[in-house]
């Protein structure tokens, strides 16, 4: 078996041989603050946050450590609470975090972590690197690497799910920082806007274009649906506001996506919300379009549709499905045709 | 650059990412400006068929690059703790005099670049510069007027032209007494002639090998005590038998990325004696069952990477690389991998990164690198010093090499005097030579009679010794029980007229620099004991400051990533240990510190780098 | 797709013909490319353009458009010939490989390349190696293989192929194609096609036919005769046998070949109700215009390209007094006389499980909590991952002899350039829904043609120039894209622009079996507009 056993805060639990420490806390509820770790990329253990103490003695990054039989692990002490606010410091000290201006206000790792340690405002003593700031080159993304705590995150949602490595880091030590292709802007690079590096960014210097303004994150609700471009059926969580505006579009893991989407299922929604849209029944008149009710264009439609039955046979009338339609639906077309009209002539675009 | 160039220069040493730094380094010389301008590395992108921002990011890690136009000759100076000590700030008054540039800036006419280096291994001839990859030593405003007009007929190139001041055997401290195992061959072996190795004995130890099982040799150079000679003193036969087992493809890298400020031996084990370090490699690789050898040496090691090229050129004509080896069913070849500029590179994992053409990030521990190394296969990493110690463990025994040296730390070890001495170079002493017989005795004492005031031991990872241990044993484990550390052998030795503020400045500008920015408590952390020490060497600080940077170097050490992270603490607590007051003084504005001030002057004007 | 999306880090290698994947399914397309960059399996890719793709392949074939049946004779002649294909696998589990082999003893690789216009035959020995030396194989193809008049033998081909190689009922093997929209593959799994039921149960059978109307109980007999596909039926229209059209979202006017010959057919009919979320190009041509739901409106199942059936979840809210479409339709048939008592569209799955036995294990139950990919045949049914496991659904897999046939339209002195159309990255199908998203449509706002650097050159036309694309159908007019992408002699249009519509110029040759246009290839002549 490769199964193993490890107290963590005093608790036993199990794991598989091969998990970190990381991993099997999470699977079994325990909280191990992190802010480089995603289960969707490789490890990196740069934030250090995760630092647990193991066997009463050394300090060991939980999120790369492998546990192992009988291993002693406590996730929090005196010592361990002191660096997790040190370091925080160190990030707030680096960068500029205000969220009073920042997309990521209530739905950003550094400022929960900020809070859950207490950690006391910068002093400005120190000197720091200004970043690039660049809102306006890229249709969906924005960039304040200002507010980049240099995970590294995006880095790796680019060169290992979207696998095309738009972003790195360039600089070293305290002049490290992001670079999208070769020191261009991110709307000039190859960039093509599948937000996996967004939807990764534990904070604000990554964000979409389509978020500010629109409501704060604590006023969002969210509901899962299926991407209605391509065949795959990317499963997206839905972020609508207050007034029940779409919002943003995140990728949801348990779908066959596994979380990535690509700038359609990403940026493709609000036609749903345009001014397009048609919200009244039309019937022709004359050669123009005027509104009508619901039920006197439903009569005319079954009236009209009886008439040509009648007249001419079932088969004289046609329809067409849907491919971007549900199951449900083009279930009920067939039968429409099939047991209410009384011929098989329905088809859809399967062949465009 | 045109693009048949840039692709003649791929194909020259391989389309592949491992191979980027060469190529790089090629493209860079053949611009005959110093210069990879955006566009021929985004060519080189595309005809690598890697993403632009791999390339970015790997230039912008290594310092050697550039993406700006520089000029047709980059002076490097370095300002590292040895050439500190011996007056780098003169060295920027007089090109400044001469030719009237500062740090970041280049003359009208394109010829000279000025930048600001780390180390660059010839601290025993400190203050030192670098033109282009030629390496310059003991200099003076005099001859520094010299050199400059000696470029202005020269064509850039990458191949040997170092002053004679910097030649490894000019380097090696002569006529006291020593126990020369190392250095035994020094000055007396041809290091461009094979022959000339043999002749002395060379290659015996191999054959003997061969005629070994890899399990023996392993025993061997456990009995022997063998601890690595690169700062953190593993004993090496443990570390060769943990390499994975298999039938996979190993590796023996040498880290020949001699970066810690004031060392400078592998530089002239490898100019001097470069077979050495192949028959120490191929035995090592016969004990691992490796097939595959790899040198990493830093790219500021021109002379070294030449000769042992040519080494290994000559030793595969002999049959000593290659398949085979002395008819045996040993098959072993040896590549040279080149740094491009940083300190970090030396940390075993780095390293592995930059030779996979990466950029220099150290990796999380574990996997270690002997089960994951080199293309994440097993891999065994050691220093120069240390490999080249086994052909005579092999030739000799177990039991000669623990004759000298204490039970826990055999055989000799090479010490770099570097600093205020009347004697400066390499001298090879028995494991555990004192302070007091270094100074003394090898450095013949300290200049114009001033007093001695500390030696800086291990480099700039190491620690500040005073008065009180100049009797201590420098072997790899007393030291660590006084909170020093012996490490890859500097003795970096400063008179009275040394600033404790200015020279704890001087260290931790390094480590800010050569942080590799990955985690948080390194990158932000040296950042910050920089700005720290920077109040104190602008008397701005106050008390509290201390303490602070107390405070910040420990969290640093508990919680980062590598060892660079974990290592400004030593210099700082022993640095206060002696002259906490000195600190606590420059909290004074009004109080006077010229050292300081030139410093300010020359080296820190603006943001840090 | 006959295997699952979750599999692809089990292929060790992967053949992509005809997609353009990293654009039309560009998550899948990460996917692989992770496997083949990072864990370097092996690749073949087989398109007429050198798309992102063709950047990692080991063997890139650069084909003409039209010739997929001619390089896939040729991968499975090399593999017999070099006795590399998976012959007791042939032997057990298939039938047809005797006439399969004597037909593509004659697609040696020369012959092969010069049909495709391959320079190197060489290549196509690589490839047929690469993708023999591998196991499992996983094949993926989109409408780079159907939409040809020779479409379906383009997919029996790739079928011949798996099944020479033995790849067809193993994980990570398999024929995937990639469905080109969210839920094309339940539109037929439902009985949204002229000929079938539900779960693709014929109409012409009697059996089916009295299932069904024990099901429906509907007032008269179900029809057994095969309906009209909708080019079938355009043409019914035109030559008035057809009077009425039900039009729900779709936007023919757009999508199909010939738009002349649609807007002619719409003209003609009596009635046109077109049920859609906005005023597409079609409805212009409806005599009454239902405001239906968006996806985001909608509660319902979608089956994806890999059989899984997934729910969507209400979003937001109908703009104005727009319907559910299953409320809308509902209405029309009990006006018609039907007494349908959906209240919702969970009802109407649980409807859908009674008569489809692929389905009938799922619930919305089920699909809160756990992954499905149909047939599903009870609720204690895990799913199917990958399909012919052990054995073929029909019993032996079924190796059919292909001739290559050349596409109805050839290059002429005339036309002489090779036009094929597809999507792009940014946008999708008629654009209805693409263009009307401000970020998308921001991104790329105008169609374009993409030329090779040397056609370009030939009609003194640079990167950006204003060109005239002319079939014999018709003539667009829009921007030169100047790229290595094409093929020489090959210009490539993406049809989502109503102003400038690809399908002004492309050919209503269809295929004899399932009728599906040849959208991919026609012949076009380019000029560059003077200003």
């Amino acid at each position: 078996m490769d199964q193993i056993q490890l107290t963590i805060d005093g608790v036993p639990v199990k794991g598989r041989k091969g998990q970190t420490i990381l991993e099997i806390a999470r699977d079994n509820k325990v909280d191990i603050p992190t802010l480089c770790y995603h289960p969707r990329i490789s490890k990196t253990g740069a934030c250090r946050l995760c630092l647990v103490r193991v066997n009463d003695a050394a300090l060991k990054t939980s999120c790369t450590e492998p546990a192992t039989e009988g291993m002693k692990v406590v996730t929090d002490d005196e010592e361990i609470t002191n660096l997790r606010r040190g370091l925080l410091e160190m990030l707030l000290a680096e960068g500029c975090h205000n969220c009073l201006y920042c997309e990521a206000n209530g739905d950003c790792k550094l400022q929960k972590l900020c809070h859950r340690y207490n950690v006391p405002e910068p002093s400005g003593e120190f000197p720091r690197h200004e970043r690039v700031v660049d809102t306006v080159s890229s249709k969906g993304l924005r960039r304040n690497e200002n507010r980049c705590i240099l995970c590294g995150r995006c880095v790796k949602a680019c060169s290992e799910i979207q696998m095309l490595g738009v972003w790195n880091f360039t600089g070293r030590g305290s002049n490290a920082n992001l670079t999208s292709d070769m020191y261009d802007r991110i709307g000039d690079s190859s960039c093509v806007m599948c937000g996996t590096c967004v939807q990764l960014c534990p904070t604000g210097a990554l964000s979409f274009q389509t978020v500010l303004g629109r409501g704060q994150a604590w006023e969002l609700k969210k509901e899962s649906s299926i991407c209605i471009y391509c065949g795959v059926g990317c499963k997206i969580d839905f972020y609508t506001n207050k007034e029940g505006l779409l919002v943003k579009a995140l990728g949801n893991e348990d779908g066959p996506n596994e979380g990535h989407l690509c700038v359609k299922g990403r940026f493709g929604f609000d036609f749903v919300q345009s001014d397009k849209r048609l919200t009244k029944p039309l019937v022709k008149k004359n050669g123009k379009f005027e509104e009508t009710s619901w039920d006197e264009a439903l009569d005319l439609v079954s009236s009209r549709f009886s008439d040509i039955r009648k007249k001419s046979g079932p088969d004289s009338i046609m329809a067409f499905s849907s491919a971007k339609c549900t199951n449900e639906e083009n279930y009920l077309m067939q039968k429409f045709m099939r047991a209410v009209i009384g011929t098989n002539n329905v088809d859809h675009c399967a062949r465009l | 650059m045109n693009i048949e160039t840039i692709r003649k220069t791929i194909e020259k040493h391989g389309n592949g990412r491992e191979h980027l730094m060469l190529i790089l380094r090629d493209l860079e010389t053949r611009s005959g400006k110093n210069l990879l301008d955006v566009k021929t590395l985004k060519t080189v992108a595309e005809e690598m068929n890697l993403p632009e921002s791999f390339i970015a990011g790997f230039v912008g890690f290594y310092t050697m690059f550039k993406t700006k136009p520089r000029a047709k000759f980059v002076i490097r100076v370095c300002k590292s703790g040895p050439c500190h000590v011996m007056g780098s700030t003169t060295v920027f008054d007089a090109i400044q005099k001469q030719l009237g540039i500062g740090i970041g800036e280049g003359t009208k006419d394109g010829m000279f670049f000025l930048e600001k280096c780390e180390c660059l291994g010839v601290c025993s001839v400190a203050p030192a510069m670098m033109v282009n990859y030629d390496l310059h030593g003991n200099l003076t405003p005099k001859k520094i007027a010299a050199i400059l007009n000696s470029y202005k007929k020269k064509k850039p190139s990458l191949s040997e032209d170092c002053g004679k001041e910097v030649e490894g055997r000019a380097c090696v401290v002569e006529g006291t007494k020593q126990v020369k195992r190392l250095l035994e061959n020094v000055g007396v072996v041809d290091p461009l002639k094979v022959d000339s190795y043999i002749g002395k004995g060379g290659y015996e130890a191999l054959k003997k090998t061969l005629s070994m099982g890899p399990g023996e040799i392993i025993e061997i150079v456990k009995d022997s005590g063998l601890r690595g000679r690169g700062g953190a003193g593993f004993p090496a036969g443990m570390k060769w038998s943990f390499v994975g087992k298999g039938p996979m493809q190993k590796y023996v890298i040498c880290n020949a990325d001699e970066g810690e400020p004031g060392t400078f031996k592998d530089r002239i084990l490898m100019e001097e004696n470069p077979h050495l370090l192949i028959e120490g490699m191929a035995i090592c690789g016969y004990a691992i069952d490796a097939s595959l050898g790899y040198i990493y040496i830093r790219g500021e090691y021109r002379r070294s990477i030449e000769r042992l090229q040519a080494a290994i050129n000559q030793a595969r004509k002999k049959g000593i690389l290659g398949q085979n080896i002395f008819g045996s069913k040993f098959n072993f070849d040896i590549l040279i991998k080149e740094g491009g500029g940083a300190y970090v590179c030396g940390e075993e994992t780095s390293l592995i990164n930059s030779m996979e053409g990466k950029r220099g990030y150290p990796r999380f521990k574990p996997p270690f690198p002997g089960g994951a190394g080199f293309n994440m296969l097993p891999s065994n990493v050691n220093n120069v010093e240390t490999l080249m110690s086994v052909p005579m463990i092999i030739e000799k025994g177990a039991d000669w090499y623990k004759s000298v040296g204490p039970s826990n730390c055999s055989g000799t070890k090479l010490y770099c005097l570097s600093g205020k001495l009347n004697r400066t170079g390499l001298v090879e002493l028995p494991m555990g030579a004192t302070l007091k017989e270094i100074i003394n005795v090898h450095g013949k004492g300290i200049p114009r009679g001033k007093k001695f005031k500390f030696a800086q031991v291990g480099g700039s990872a190491g620690g500040i010794l005073g008065k009180d241990l100049l009797n201590l044993p420098l072997d790899i484990d007393q030291p660590i029980k006084q909170g020093v550390t012996l490490g890859s052998g500097v003795v970096l030795v400063c008179d009275e007229d040394t600033c404790a503020v200015d020279f704890l400045l001087q260290i931790l500008s390094f480590f800010e620099h050569e942080s590799c920015g990955q985690c948080v408590p390194c990158r932000v952390g040296t950042s910050h004991l920089h700005a720290l020490a920077r109040k104190f060497a602008e008397r701005r600080a106050s008390e509290s400051d201390i303490d602070a940077m107390v405070e910040k170097a420990a969290l640093m050490k508990k919680a980062s990533l590598c060892a660079l992270g974990q290592s400004p603490i030593m210099p700082i607590t022993t640095m206060l240990k002696y002259f906490r007051k000195e600190f606590a003084e420059h909290c004074n504005p009004k109080h006077k510190c010229p050292q300081c001030d030139r410093s300010l002057l020359r080296y820190y004007t603006g943001m840090t780098h | 797709m006959t295997n699952s999306i979750r599999e692809i880090p089990v292929s060790e290698a992967f053949l992509i013909i005809g997609s353009n994947t990293t654009e039309n399914h560009p998550v899948i397309g990460s996917m692989i490319k992770k496997e083949v960059i990072t864990r370097g399996k092996k690749l073949v890719v087989i398109d007429p353009r050198r798309i992102e793709m063709a950047k990692y392949a080991d063997v890139f074939l650069q084909i003409k458009p039209g010739t997929n049946i001619a390089i896939l004779n040729g991968l499975a002649h090399v593999a017999i010939k070099e006795n590399l294909y998976a012959g007791d696998y042939v032997a057990s589990r298939c039938e047809g490989f005797d006439e399969f082999k004597k037909v593509v003893e004659k697609y040696t690789p020369e012959f092969v390349a010069d049909i495709c216009g391959i320079d190197d035959p060489s290549l196509i020995v690589k490839a047929a190696r690469i993708l023999a030396g591998a196991k499992p194989m996983a094949l993926y193809y989109c409408m780079g293989v159907t939409q040809f008049k020779s479409g379906v033998n383009g997919v029996k081909s790739c079928a011949n192929l798996q099944m020479l190689l033995g790849n067809i009922g193993v994980a990570g093997g398999g024929v995937n194609p990639l469905r080109g929209q969210n839920n094309v593959q339940g539109a037929c799994d439902m009985g949204a096609l002229n000929a079938v039921y539900p779960a693709y149960q014929p109409v012409g059978n009697e059996e089916m036919r009295d299932k069904f109307k024990a099901a429906w109980k509907p007032a008269f007999d179900l029809s057994m005769k095969p309906g009209l596909t909708i080019v079938e039926s355009l043409n019914g229209a035109i030559a008035g046998d057809v009077k009425a059209l039900y039009v729900f979202g779709e936007n023919p006017v757009m999508s199909d070949p010939n738009q002349h010959h649609v807007i002619e057919a719409l003209e003609k009919l009596d009635f046109v109700v077109v049920q859609d979320i906005v005023m597409s190009e079609t409805a212009q041509y409806a005599d009454v215009v239902l405001p239906g739901a968006a996806f985001l409106e909608k509660e319902g199942t979608v089956s994806n390209t890999e059989r899984r059936v997934q729910l969507m979840h209400r979003v937001v809210d109908f703009p104005g007094e727009a319907k559910d479409d299953w409320w809308i339709i509902t209405q029309i048939a009990n006006r018609m006389g039907a007494s349908w008592e959906y209240t919702c569209a969970k009802d109407i799955f649980e409807e859908v499980r009674t008569v489809t036995p692929s389905y009938a294990g799922i619930t919305y139950d089920r699909l809160e909590k756990e992954l499905i990919q149909w047939p599903c045949p009870n609720e204690q049914h895990p799913g199917t991952q990958f399909l012919h496991k052990d054995k073929f659904s029909r019993g032996l897999g079924l190796m059919t002899a292909i001739e290559y046939t050349p596409p109805a339209e050839e290059v002429d002195p005339e036309y002489p350039v090779i036009l094929t159309t597809g999507r792009i990255l940014e946008h999708f199908h008629t654009g209805t829904m693409s263009r009307n998203s401000r970020v998308l449509h921001e991104t790329v706002s105008e169609g374009f043609v993409e030329l090779n650097q040397n056609d370009a050159s030939n009609y003194n036309v640079e990167d950006g120039d204003l060109v005239a694309v002319s079939t014999r159908r018709g003539s667009v007019r829009l921007k030169a894209k100047v790229t290595a992408r094409p093929k020489p002699n090959v210009a490539f249009i993406p049809f989502h622009f109503v102003e400038a519509a690809a399908n002004k110029l492309t050919i209503d040759a269809l295929d004899p079996t399932c009728k599906i246009p040849e959208f991919k290839v026609c012949a076009c002549k380019i000029e560059k507009v003077h200003m």
